[in-house]
C-alpha cells in the first residue's frame, strides 16, 4: 500500500485551443502540505479545480488512493475546497454555512439507516427508532460545529450573519466549513489573497498548525513565494502550465533548477555566463571559481546569486572579485537593499546589514558555493516551420520573410532565431505576430522576456523594460532567420 | 462665458406639470369623491360600505385569490424558463429571450382581443378559466425577467461551494440556487400579483363580463355611485401600498441586490 493519496498522470487541460495545463504528472503523499506556486496564468488554479472536480482534464488521469476520479462529480469526492473569495452562502448564518455539508451527509446516512431499521423490526418499533435518529444527528452536528469553530477561533459566532464578519473571520468560517466534513484532502485556492499582510501572516501560521494537528493532506495554491516557503512540506513551482520544480522549501530556495524558479522564489541576481571549464564560470567579464561540474566546454549557462550572498567590502580590499559603485540604497528594516553597478555596467542586487551610501565605490566578494550554475532551457528560439512561398516561411504563428534558397515550397523546416535577433515593438498590430509579455528576468545588463503569441513563445533578450501583460508585436529581420532541413534538428 | 440661466431642476418641470395634471389632481378627486355623499356633504359612508358590504369584500377576496393563483402559475411556468435561460451552456438563449419579450412589444389589448377570438374560434366558453389564462399569458414575462437577472447574478463560486460540500444537482437547486434567487422571485411575484388583482380589461374581455375583479367592480359602479367606486379605488391603493412595503422588507433582508425587471 503506497502512501500516495493524489496522483496526476499526464494531465492536460485545454481552454479554447490553448493548453492551460500541459501534460503534468505529480504525486502527493498522504498528510503532506503541498503548495502549487506560480505566477497568475500558470495553471495552478486549474490543476486544483481538476482535483476538486470542477474541471474535467482534456487528457490524462487524476487518481485518488489509486482509483481514477476523473468521472466522479465534485459532490462525491472526499475533498473540500476553501475558495479564494470565501464563497460563503450569504443567505445562511455562520452555523448554517458550516452545517451545510454535514446536513447533506447525515441525510444520506439517515436514509440508509431508516431503510435498515424498517427492514429489521416491527413497524411500531421502527417508527420510534427512526424518531430517535433525528435528535441524535442534530446533536452530532452541533458538537462538530462547536469544535471546529473553536479550532478556527470563532467560538460563539454561530448565529452571526456572515456578511457582518470581517474578511479574516469570513475566511475562518470558510475553512471551518470545509474542515468540518473531515475531507481526506483539503484544497485551498489562494485563501489568504484578500487579507492584509499582518493577518495573512497570522493565518499562515494557524493553517500550518491546523495541518499538523489534523494530519490530512493540504493542497494550497498561491502566487506568493514567501507564503509557499513558510507553510509547505513540498513546493511545486509551475509556469505556463508546466511543472518547473518539485521540492521542499529549502531545496527549492537553495537549489533552483532554472533561472525562472530562482527569480520567482526569493530575489536573485541572474546573469548570462559561460563555463570555460569545470568549477570555473565567467560572467560580467570576470572569471569566478564555483563548485559546479559536468558542463560542456564553453557551455552558455545562467548564473544565479542570491543578493544576501554578495559581500561588500572596501574597494581597495584584495579579496574583492569585482569593483562597482552603489547606485541605490534602501533601508528594509533588517538589512539594506542596494544596487551596485559594476565596472562592466552590470547591475547587482545586494543585501547587506552594513550601510553603504549611493556613490560609494565598493568591492564585491562571492563565495564559490554561492554561485549557482543552471543549464539554460534554451539558447535560441527553435520552431517547426513550413515554406509558404519563395522567400516566405511560416512559423511561430506568423509568416516571415526569409532566404529560402535550397528549400522547396511546402517543405517542412526547422527555424532557428537567436535570442538577440527578435525585435519587440510597442504596437501589436505592426508586428508580424502579436502577443503579450509573460515572463521578465533582469539579467544585470539586459532583460530576458518571454512573449506569448497564441500557442507559441518567443524568447527575447532586450534592453527595454517591458511589463507583465504588455501587448507587443514581434518583428524578425530576414537575415536573422536560419532554416534547417527537417530531418536534422540540432 | 455667460452662464445659461436655468437651474438643473427646471428640466423636471414638464414632467412635474404632467404628473400634477393627470395623476395627482385626479387622485385628489377620487379622495374627494370617496368622502362626499350625493348631496355634497362630508361622510364616511362610502368607506364603511366598501369595508362591510359582502359584494366589495367578496370581490376583494376573489381578486386576491385569483391574483395569487395567477402569480403561482406564472412562478411555476417562469422559474424553469428563467433557470434554463441563465445557464451558460444554453446556446439558443438570446432567441428564446426575444421570443418571450416579443409579445410585450404588441399592445396588450390587441393580444387580449386576439386571445378572445382564438378562444371563440375553438368554441371555448369565455369565463373565469379563460380570464386566468389571459392573465398568465400577459404577465408571464414580468415573472421570468427579474428571476432571470437574479439567477445571472448568482456567484458561480457559491454553486461550486455547494457541490463541493456534497450537494447533488437537486440539492444545489433547492438549497442554494432557489434561496439565492428569492429577491428575483419576490420582485417577479409583485410585478405579476399587483397588475393581476387590479386587472380590468383582460378579465372583462376574456370572460365576457362574467368574471369580475376589483377593477371591473370599480368600473361598473362608477356611473351610479361615484363615492362608492372612489372608496373602492382608495382601498385598493392602500392594499397595493401594503404589498409593496412587504416586498421591500424582504428585499432589505437579502444581501443580493434584487433583480429589477430590466
Amino acid at each position: 500500500m503506497s502512501n500516495t493519496i493524489i496522483e496526476l498522470k499526464n494531465v492536460s487541460k485545454n481552454f479554447g485551443g490553448e493548453n492551460v495545463v500541459d501534460n503534468i504528472s505529480l504525486k502527493i503523499k498522504k498528510g503532506e502540505f503541498v503548495t502549487l506556486l506560480g505566477p497568475s496564468g500558470c495553471g495552478k488554479t486549474t490543476t486544483l479545480r481538476m482535483i476538486a472536480g470542477f474541471e474535467v482534464p482534456s487528457a490524462g488521469d487524476v487518481l485518488l488512493n489509486g482509483a481514477s476520479i476523473v468521472n466522479t462529480p465534485p459532490h462525491l469526492r472526499p475533498v473540500n475546497t476553501v475558495f479564494q473569495k470565501y464563497a460563503l452562502f450569504p443567505n445562511y448564518n455562520v452555523y448554517e454555512n458550516i452545517a451545510f455539508g454535514l446536513k447533506i451527509k447525515y441525510k444520506r446516512e439517515a436514509a440508509v439507516k431508516k431503510a435498515e431499521i424498517k427492514a429489521s423490526c416491527e413497524p411500531k418499533a421502527a417508527a420510534e427508532a427512526i424518531k430517535a435518529l433525528k435528535p441524535k444527528y442534530k446533536n452530532a452536528i452541533e458538537a462538530k460545529i462547536k469544535s471546529v469553530l473553536k479550532m478556527v477561533g470563532l467560538s460563539g459566532y454561530e448565529h452571526r450573519d456572515v456578511n457582518s464578519l470581517s474578511g479574516g473571520q469570513q475566511q475562518r468560517v470558510a475553512i471551518a466549513r470545509a474542515l468540518v466534513n473531515e475531507p481526506e484532502v483539503l484544497l485551498l485556492d489562494e485563501p489568504l489573497g484578500a487579507l492584509d499582510l499582518k493577518l495573512r501572516k497570522e493565518m499562515q501560521l494557524e493553517l500550518k498548525e491546523m495541518h499538523e494537528k489534523l494530519g490530512i493532506t493540504f493542497i494550497y495554491v498561491t502566487h506568493d513565494q514567501e507564503e509557499a516557503l513558510t507553510m509547505s512540506d513540498t513546493i511545486v513551482v509551475m509556469k505556463d502550465g508546466v511543472i518547473q520544480q518539485v521540492g521542499n522549501p529549502t531545496d527549492t530556495y537553495n537549489e533552483p533548477v532554472n533561472a525562472f524558479v530562482a527569480n520567482f522564489i526569493g530575489e536573485s541576481n541572474i546573469f548570462d555566463g559561460v563555463m570555460p571549464d569545470d568549477k570555473v564560470v565567467k560572467f560580467d567579464n570576470t572569471v569566478f571559481e564555483c563548485t559546479d561540474v559536468g558542463f560542456k566546454k564553453n557551455e552558455k549557462v545562467d548564473v544565479v546569486i542570491r543578493p544576501e550572498d554578495i559581500y561588500l567590502m572596501d574597494v581597495t580590499n584584495q579579496n574583492a572579485h569585482i569593483k562597482g559603485k552603489v547606485i541605490s540604497s534602501i533601508f528594509k528594516g533588517v538589512h539594506y537593499e542596494m544596487s551596485v553597478m559594476s565596472e562592466n555596467k552590470c547591475e547587482y542586487l545586494v543585501q547587506d546589514t552594513a550601510q553603504w551610501d549611493v556613490g560609494d565605490e565598493v568591492g564585491m566578494f562571492i563565495k564559490p558555493f554561492d554561485i549557482h550554475i543552471m543549464r539554460k532551457l534554451y539558447t535560441s528560439n527553435i520552431y517547426e516551420g513550413i515554406i509558404e512561398s519563395e522567400n516566405k516561411v511560416a512559423f511561430g504563428g506568423g509568416v516571415y520573410e526569409a532566404a529560402t534558397d535550397g528549400f522547396a515550397v511546402g517543405e517542412t523546416v526547422w527555424v532557428k532565431v537567436g535570442l538577440n535577433s527578435v525585435e519587440v515593438i510597442d504596437d501589436k498590430e505592426q508586428g508580424t505576430v502579436g502577443g503579450e509579455v509573460t515572463t521578465i528576468l533582469f539579467k544585470g545588463t539586459h532583460y530576458h522576456i518571454d512573449v506569448k503569441c497564441g500557442n507559441f513563445i518567443y524568447h527575447v533578450n532586450t534592453d527595454v523594460q517591458w511589463d507583465d501583460y504588455d501587448s507587443v508585436g514581434i518583428v524578425i529581420k530576414p537575415e536573422n532567420i536560419k532554416l534547417f532541413k527537417a530531418e536534422k534538428k540540432d | 462665458m455667460k452662464k445659461i440661466g436655468i437651474k438643473r431642476s427646471y428640466l423636471a418641470m414638464p414632467y412635474t406639470v404632467y404628473l400634477m395634471l393627470f395623476i395627482f389632481i385626479p387622485m385628489l378627486f377620487i379622495i374627494y369623491f370617496s368622502f362626499v355623499d350625493s348631496k355634497g356633504g362630508f361622510t364616511f359612508d362610502n368607506i364603511v360600505k366598501v369595508l362591510t358590504s359582502s359584494e366589495s369584500i367578496g370581490t376583494f377576496l376573489l381578486s386576491i385569490f385569483y391574483g395569487a393563483i395567477t402569480t403561482g402559475i406564472c412562478f411555476l411556468l417562469g422559474y424553469p424558463v428563467a433557470y434554463i435561460l441563465s445557464q451558460k451552456r444554453f446556446k439558443m438563449k438570446n432567441i428564446i429571450i426575444v421570443l418571450f419579450i416579443l409579445p410585450m412589444w404588441v399592445n396588450f389589448m390587441i393580444r387580449t382581443l386576439a386571445l378572445e377570438y382564438l378562444f371563440e374560434s375553438l368554441n371555448i366558453t369565455l369565463g373565469a378559466g379563460t380570464a386566468m389564462f389571459g392573465l398568465v399569458y400577459d404577465f408571464l414575462p414580468f415573472m421570468i425577467l427579474p428571476i432571470y437577472t437574479t439567477l445571472l447574478k448568482i456567484d458561480k463560486n457559491l454553486i461550486e461551494a455547494s457541490e463541493d460540500l456534497g450537494a447533488n444537482p437537486k440539492t444545489v437547486l433547492f438549497k442554494t440556487i432557489l434561496p439565492l434567487s428569492v429577491p428575483g422571485i419576490i420582485s417577479g411575484a409583485l410585478m405579476v400579483f399587483m397588475p393581476s388583482i387590479t386587472a380590468y380589461a383582460i378579465t372583462e374581455t376574456l370572460s365576457d363580463g362574467t368574471f369580475n375583479l376589483i377593477g371591473n367592480l370599480i368600473n361598473m359602479s362608477f356611473f351610479n355611485n361615484k363615492g362608492y367606486s372612489s372608496a373602492l379605488a382608495i382601498v385598493m391603493l392602500v392594499l397595493i401600498f401594503i404589498s409593496m412595503m412587504i416586498s421591500y422588507k424582504f428585499n432589505d433582508k437579502s444581501e443580493l441586490q434584487g433583480g429589477g425587471l430590466w
